[in-house]
């Protein structure tokens, strides 16, 4: 226990966790807080005249506003007053045409004068010439470059409403869709192995189906733990790759088998690789999770169901999303075990730092090619396309983890055995 | 010469480095391959219109067109097809709209739209002349453009450049690091050549790392040039009208700043490659002499390139636009931006021939960095 205690200690030596520390930070930046602020495309005039972005997307806090009023599901009674929503919208836009600043109407272009004369614009509901007649003059204002305050208010209430009523048309066709068995019909699921098309059917016939897990969420989700993932296996690698290379080329081999822990060491050393590998990574998973439950109002999302009108992809079991979250911090903390032991394996049969890094970089990209949860729990990832069989994924990360347990069991055996001289 | 050798032989004598190398070229090879199991319907037309071109030309011409009107080909009627779809688009591209894309994301930062609103107007001349030198009316791969074109210069040649910089980090690291690994650093100082044996290594690793990087990229441009044939595209321009760039903002023609067939703009990128491998090599031997344990050698290495990539990946978020722009004549973000190079480089760059511009600049900096580094390896005491 001693010994295990000094080996972990050496494997977080300080100036190992600094360079961790730093490259993690970056890894972060990289994958991991782009996928948070995806949530932020909603956009609005800033004092320059130049749309920014402001806060969370339209689609996030709707669906947010719906889980107050509605629950985790829609059902059609519920829809009437979605549509109900959508046309008081469109009286807004109606009645914010009704005053439209004269700097905007300047800026418009002569055939948008004359339909503007013609009374097509004012008060009309057609939003995509709308959209058209808005976007042109931001066009022409960017150039401009100043903007009065009530212009700009008018186009950032406009820019608003415009995407809200975007977002409600496009959640309205895809309800009536999935009603009218849009999951079990359409040339979208076409490639599914049948155990996903009998999922589909099982899905087809439940009102879950009606859930409306935003899609931002659950794409950018999956991108953050794609990332996350990258990250973990990149520090196990730095953490653990000079584990058994440090003390070769120390010379301290020989002093190591010859003390009273004897060949012990290489399972000691195996067993400090896997803990340090594991608590690592739960503090890294901590991490990232506290950066993705910190977005504004997620935390209303746990419990719904994974199934969305939103989204295309259709998870193997119902789970919520809470649930979802923690499964894939098990699965998660299961590939970072196999990764460590690859890691401490590998470190174990090279002779230098060279030859270590070349190996390091091998593994790298066969893990990250293999192992690396690409939309866990779905029919859609790399496994389970390949087989067509349920939770391929898991079963795979599961197996994996044997078969690499197996091997560095052999190799820690086979090398107690050997004689000191042959090295 | 003979040191050269011995330190030659000190590179091959680990096996991993050929293993490497066989696993580069496995990598690329099976890209190469994927692409053609995935787009079997590209390689037949690309190879007819090529074909085609190679005897026609590869501009659009009344002959060239009325060639096209005789065949009876599949391919060819797609492609008479196409060429007679694309014509009136040839001169619809909106500058002003461009800029006024561009210049909303970097809104916050004055000085960096002045930098940029600069190299927009050059680009706008630059591409009028190119349109009157009938640029646009290059064939190109004609609407497979996207997918040969992007593959080759957007995926291929960035992964034989990433490859050729890890090789060469590896093998300077591994030469210049031999002589502590071995515990032999201390007799050979006291030899004839003493510490000046850096340079022989220097030289050693560098050639190497160089031959290496050659052989990789020969034999996969090789498979990949016998697959696809290019005999009828080599003289095409690469601002064709079919080449567009997609930059996440918008679709825009590559404007380059000389004209360039697709055989110069290889043999441009090449050798701009080349150039990142030199860096890659004086960057490794300054870190090498400086950090004399390998491990954080290395891992100082990595940590230089992530925040690369991090820092350009923040400081726009920051609001530090021109700071960005500074940042991106990195040679790692050089390289994230190869496909771009020799063009006008959309809102990442700033300024014409960023990439010219940002290699020689690194170039000149390591140069200066690496003098006083050697003269500190000279001086320093053997542990």
């Amino acid at each position: 226990m001693e010994l295990l205690r000094f080996e972990t200690k050496k494997i977080f030596n300080p100036i190992t966790i600094a360079l961790l520390g730093l490259i993690c930070a970056s890894f972060f930046i990289i994958n991991g807080y782009f996928s948070i602020i995806n949530f932020t495309d909603d956009r609005s005039i800033n004092e320059g005249g130049y749309l920014e972005r402001t806060g969370l997307s339209v689609e996030y806090t709707t669906c947010l506003d719906w889980a107050e009023k509605y629950g985790e599901t829609i059902d059609d009674s519920e829809l009437e007053q979605i549509k109900a929503q959508r046309g008081s919208l469109a009286d807004d836009i109606t009645e914010l045409f009704g005053n439209i600043p004269e700097e905007v109407v300047n800026g418009l272009d002569d055939n948008l004068k004359k339909i503007a004369e013609n009374g097509v614009i004012y008060g009309t509901k057609d939003f995509d010439t709308l959209s058209y007649f808005v976007s042109d003059h931001i066009v022409h204002l960017d150039r401009s470059g100043a903007l009065s305050d009530e212009a700009a208010q008018f186009i950032s209430d406009y820019s608003k409403k415009e995407n809200e009523i975007k977002f409600i048309d496009s959640f309205i066709s895809k309800y009536e869709l999935i009603k009218n068995d849009y999951l079990i019909s359409s040339g979208r699921y076409s490639g599914y192995s049948s155990a996903a098309d009998k999922r589909l059917q099982a899905l087809n016939k439940s009102d879950i189906r009606f859930g409306y897990l935003p899609q931002c969420l659950i794409y950018t989700t999956n991108e953050y733990f794609a990332g996350m993932d990258k990250s973990i296996i990149v520090g196990i690698l730095i953490l653990l790759s000079p584990l058994f290379v440090r003390d070769k080329l120390h010379k301290m081999l020989p002093t190591q088998l010859s003390s009273k822990t004897g060949r012990n060491i290489y399972k000691t050393k195996m067993t400090a690789a896997v803990v340090s590998g594991a608590l690592f990574t739960v503090f890294y998973i901590a991490l990232y999770y506290a950066g993705l439950l910190s977005v504004d109002g997620i935390k209303a999302f746990l419990s719904f169901r994974l199934p969305s009108v939103m989204i295309d992809y259709q998870p193997w079991f119902d789970m919520t999303f809470g649930a979802y979250l923690f499964l894939n911090a098990l699965l998660t903390l299961l590939i970072s075990v196999t990764v460590s032991l690859v890691t401490a394996w590998v470190s174990m049969n090279s002779k230098n730092y060279i030859d270590l890094l070349i190996k390091v970089f091998i593994e790298y990209f066969v893990l990250t090619n293999t192992v690396t949860l690409d939309v866990p729990f779905y029919p859609e990832n790399f496994q389970s396309t390949l087989t067509g069989l349920p939770l391929s994924d898991v079963i795979y990360t599961v197996l994996l983890l044997g078969a690499v347990i197996s091997v560095c069991i052999v190799s820690v055996r086979s090398r107690a055995k050997k004689d000191l001289i042959e090295g | 010469m003979r040191i050269i050798k011995y330190e030659l032989s000190k590179i091959f004598s680990f096996p991993m480095v050929p293993i490497f190398v066989i696993l580069c070229l496995l990598v690329n090879l099976g890209t190469v391959f994927l692409q053609v199991l995935n787009e079997p319907s590209a390689l037949a037309y690309v190879n007819d219109v090529s074909n085609f071109t190679k005897e026609h030309g590869a501009y659009i011409t009344d002959e060239l067109m009325a060639a096209l009107e005789q065949s009876d080909d599949q391919n060819l009627d797609r492609l008479n097809k196409e060429l007679s779809e694309i014509e009136p688009e040839f001169l619809g591209f909106d500058f002003d709209r461009m800029e006024a894309q561009y210049f909303e994301e970097i809104s916050s930062s004055p000085a960096a739209i002045n930098l940029q609103t600069a190299k927009f107007s050059a680009a706008k001349e630059r591409y009028q002349s190119l349109l009157e030198q009938n640029a646009d009316k290059s064939i190109l791969a004609a609407e497979e453009t996207g997918c040969v074109y992007s593959f080759l210069f957007g995926k291929l040649l960035m992964f034989l450049s990433a490859e050729g910089c890890v090789v060469t980090v590896i093998v300077l690291a591994l030469v210049l690091h031999y002589e502590k690994l071995s515990r032999t650093e201390n007799y050979l100082a006291a030899t004839k050549t003493g510490r000046s044996l850096i340079f022989y290594k220097a030289a050693a690793g560098s050639v190497c790392s160089l031959v290496l990087h050659c052989v990789i990229t020969a034999i996969t441009l090789s498979v990949y040039f016998s697959i696809w044939d290019f005999s009828g595209i080599w003289d095409a321009n690469v601002s064709s009208s079919f080449n567009f760039v997609d930059d996440g903002f918008l679709e825009k023609p590559f404007i380059t700043w000389k004209s360039f067939t697709v055989s110069e703009y290889l043999a441009a990128t090449l050798c701009m490659t080349l150039v990142l491998l030199i860096i890659t090599a004086l960057f490794t031997m300054i870190i090498c002499s400086l950090i004399d344990n390998t491990y954080f050698a290395l891992a100082f290495i990595l940590l230089f390139a992530v925040f690369s990539i991090a820092g350009a990946r923040i400081l726009p978020q920051l609001g530090f636009q021109v700071p960005y722009l500074i940042s991106m004549y990195n040679p790692v973000n050089l390289w994230r931006g190869q496909p771009l190079w020799f063009s006008e480089g959309g809102i990442d760059f700033a300024g014409k021939w960023f990439e010219t511009i940002g290699a020689g600049t690194s170039l000149a900096v390591l140069i200066l960095i690496s003098i006083p580094t050697f003269r500190h390896v000279h001086r320093k005491d053997i542990k």
